[in-house]
């Protein structure tokens, strides 16, 4: 995904956008990738602001995607190497950090970042026993033992346990 | 629970209203259900009994995904698929794949295609390698499998992958079929792996846009002939201009082809051929009207150099008519 404004006219070239984390931190971004995102290109249209406030991206989060948009918005890059570039950016990242990316990247409207970093947390699960995932995620099980064995029993079938993983 | 350094006030005060929270849990039904969508029908489905949070929302993903292994059971399988579709969320279903490793009934498979139908989905896939019994079913499963996909009409993404002779045998027969309407199809992908046993063993689909209700397409995969045609009947021309959409086609045979492949539609991309080559010369024959009828994209594969496993990417007409046959 290229932005027109990449080969524009110069001044278009040269416009950057300021975006403030919630944590107060200003990142200098090009217009041509913060467009890369649905909704700063929404803002940028309504308002000759040049300050975007992103009130619930942390600094870390708001890095990532940045340095995702400015690599994505680069037109010397071909889509072999962005393709690459998106798996090396979600690979050996923590659940954690996965989970504050997908988030940001649905308030910021960044339809493929979104794509990938849900898929890179599905892949996480697949294939995984319930046990595995509830203590990896900290999730508390809030069934009664009588209820979850109900809820086994009606899907039976997806509990054969055999070819899942529990490390 | 895990604390991060710098967690935004939004995230701070969600925790605080949501006593439970953890770490997957936090986010909303819309990102939870696109996450699970990843994941095939059972392992989504797996998710419900994580805690009361996740009870519902695999019910929300867009996907379904099943396959049945050779060691599991028939039975349990489709009673477990027909009440995952009897369950889910009606509304918003747009991919539907299913992968069968051994056979399942044909009233199954009426129900699967009859609900990706219903549900317009965009994307289907099925891989079958399933085995039915020719001489007892014959009869009934004739009227099936192509006869079902007649009725998807909002598909965009057709993907058939057929492997035994009892299934191909099961197959509608050329006559007695009436036109299927595929108005949205960009890409149909097309396999037969094993080849087959059977001596006649017609497939077709027909491209049936609305507009020109008399006009039909046809794929004959006749083992009889050892030939593969892909056929036009109707007004010909106007065939090519009335299946806009048709990207991609791919086909896969391995039996060695007397004549040769013949394409031509305006959309069409790429075009992807697997198997035999027929002795040459022998595409000459086959072409089934004069070049200049076409318009728009075209594509012809000549097979006079040996096997080939090869896609070729389309040109325009303009810029590739040296690569052409002539008649």
């Amino acid at each position: 995904m290229v932005t027109t404004d990449e080969k524009g006219p110069l001044t278009a070239k040269k416009k950057s956008v300021i975006i403030r984390s919630c944590d107060g931190d200003e990142f200098l971004v090009s217009e041509s990738a913060a467009v890369l995102s649905t909704s700063l290109k929404k803002i940028l249209e309504e308002k000759e602001d040049r300050l975007i406030h992103l009130s619930d991206i942390d600094n870390k989060t708001l890095a990532m995607v940045i340095a995702y948009l400015s690599t994505h918005a680069d037109d010397g890059l071909s889509d072999d190497l962005k393709r690459s570039f998106d798996q090396e950016f979600v690979s050996g990242k923590e659940f954690d950090v996965l989970k504050y990316l997908v988030l940001a990247t649905d308030t910021l409207q960044v339809t493929c970042l979104c794509y990938t970093v849900a898929k890179k947390m599905a892949d996480i699960m697949k294939n995984k026993l319930v046990e595995w995932v509830r203590r990896e995620f900290d999730i508390q099980n809030d069934y009664t033992p009588e209820a979850e064995a109900e809820i086994r029993r009606l899907d039976a079938w997806a509990w054969d346990d055999r070819q899942l993983e529990d490390d | 629970m895990e604390s991060k350094n710098k967690k935004s006030k939004k995230n701070q005060e969600k925790e605080e209203e949501n006593h439970d929270l953890d770490r997957l849990s936090a986010l909303p039904d819309s990102i939870l259900s696109h996450i699970l969508s990843f994941l095939d029908t059972r392992s989504a489905i797996r998710t419900s009994v994580l805690s009361e949070r996740y009870r519902l929302v695999w019910n929300l993903s867009q996907c379904l995904d099943f396959t049945l292994w050779e060691s599991q059971s028939v039975v349990s399988f489709e009673s477990f698929v027909n009440r995952v579709l009897r369950l889910r969320e009606p509304s918003n279903l747009t991919k539907f794949r299913i992968s069968l490793h051994r056979g399942v009934s044909s009233e199954f498979m009426q129900n699967c295609v009859d609900y990706a139908a219903r549900h317009r989905v965009e994307h289907l896939r099925i891989r079958a390698c399933f085995s039915v019994n020719v001489s007892e079913r014959k009869q009934r499963t004739s009227e099936g499998f192509f006869s079902m996909l007649r009725q998807l009409c909002n598909v965009e993404f057709l993907s058939v992958s057929l492997k035994t002779a009892e299934v191909m045998a099961a197959l509608p027969d050329l006559e007695a079929r009436t036109p299927t309407i595929f108005e949205n199809l960009s890409v149909l992908e097309f396999t037969d792996e094993n080849g087959c046993r059977e001596k006649r063993l017609p497939i077709h689909i027909d491209i049936h846009p609305p507009e020109i209700a008399t006009d039909v397409m046809i794929f004959d995969f006749s083992k009889e002939k050892e030939t593969l045609t892909w056929l036009f009947k109707g007004k010909k021309k106007k065939v090519l201009e009335s299946s806009p959409s048709l990207e991609l086609v791919g086909i896969e045979i391995p039996k060695r082809l007397k004549e040769a492949l013949f394409i031509a539609l305006e959309a069409l991309r790429s075009y992807r051929f697997i198997g035999d080559v027929p002795p040459p010369g022998c595409h000459r024959r086959s072409l089934p009207f004069p070049l200049s009828d076409c318009l728009g994209t075209l594509a012809y594969w000549d097979f006079s150099h040996g096997r080939c496993f090869s896609t070729c990417s389309l040109s325009r007409r303009d810029s590739g008519s040296s690569d052409l046959p002539r008649t």
